[in-house]
């Protein structure tokens, strides 16, 4: 195994950037940070990486409604019943 | 109010496409919410219900329209969530019910000049016994549209609870009091 391949199990790539932030939001973090004992990168990597997987959940929301809709929205009352497991034939005899 | 948090919850066949369809803002906003937290669990009967209804409405359509109920029946499959499969522990609940309340609680649908044949009444009946189960099973609240079947079998679960060891009471929800 090389170098680079331990490197990529043990967590996960990182990579060093620039990037501006809400003053506000700088001290909310430093002082979640303080509090913790921890570092501001690790609050600020937190932070980032749920509001991503926040965004991910509302984009598989929106998705899946999306097909839900062309999935059911064409259909008429009646149609719809079948696809409820509704059959309904015409009555006999009347 | 549901918390939609307080999920996952298993979806009754004509929930999902109610959920789909509705036009009320609280109602949409809350399925919407639900599929940003959870996927939709269904039981396999819901599949078999749907699937069934897709292939009649194509067998029947024009030319022009068959092509758009394929359409829809690959973006439902597209979209499938969670879907319960029956198991054993499923069916032995799911026989007892059956034991329970043979007949359906209500008599078979009309609409117009159409009707739901005995047979087609059974069989629906079953396989919401069935869906029952599996929330039962899995202890997941049932969303459903269907209060007549499903307080039927929450009661006589609830009556009987010696016959369903360790497990209920089933939870129906109706749709409409989600939001």
């Amino acid at each position: 195994m090389n170098r680079k391949t331990r490197r990529a199990t043990a967590s996960p790539a990182k990579r060093r950037t620039t990037v501006t932030i809400p003053t506000d939001s700088l001290a909310q973090a430093k002082r979640i940070a303080s509090a913790r004992h921890s570092s501001l990168n690790a609050v600020i990597s937190e932070a980032l990486s749920e509001g991503l997987r926040r965004h991910a959940e509302v984009e598989r929301s929106a998705q899946v409604f999306a097909l839900y809709k062309r999935a059911f929205g064409t259909f008429s009352g009646g149609e719809l019943m079948m696809l409820d497991g509704v059959i309904l034939d015409p009555a006999r005899g009347r | 109010m549901i918390d939609p948090a307080w999920g996952p919850f298993l979806f009754d066949t004509s929930a999902e496409s109610w959920l789909a369809r509705t036009r009320e803002p609280g109602l949409e906003r809350w399925f919407a919410e639900y599929l940003s937290r959870h996927p939709v669990h269904v039981s396999a009967v819901t599949v078999v219900e749907r699937i069934r209804g897709y292939a009649l409405l194509w067998q029947r359509a024009r030319a022009g329209r068959a092509e758009e109920v394929e359409a829809a029946r690959i973006a439902y499959l597209a979209g499938l969530g969670r879907v319960w499969p029956l198991d054993g522990s499923i069916m032995i609940v799911a026989g007892e019910i059956m034991a329970l309340l043979p007949d359906p609680p209500t008599p078979p649908l009309r609409a117009h000049k159409l009707v739901e044949s005995r047979q087609e009444r059974l069989v629906r009946w079953r396989f919401d016994v069935m869906i029952a189960a599996t929330a039962l099973v899995a202890g997941m609240p049932l969303i459903h549209n269907n209060p007549a079947d499903f307080e039927s079998i929450r009661s006589a679960i609830e009556r009987t609870p010696g016959r369903f060891p360790k497990l209920g009471p089933l939870q129906p929800i109706r749709c409409a009091s989600l939001a």
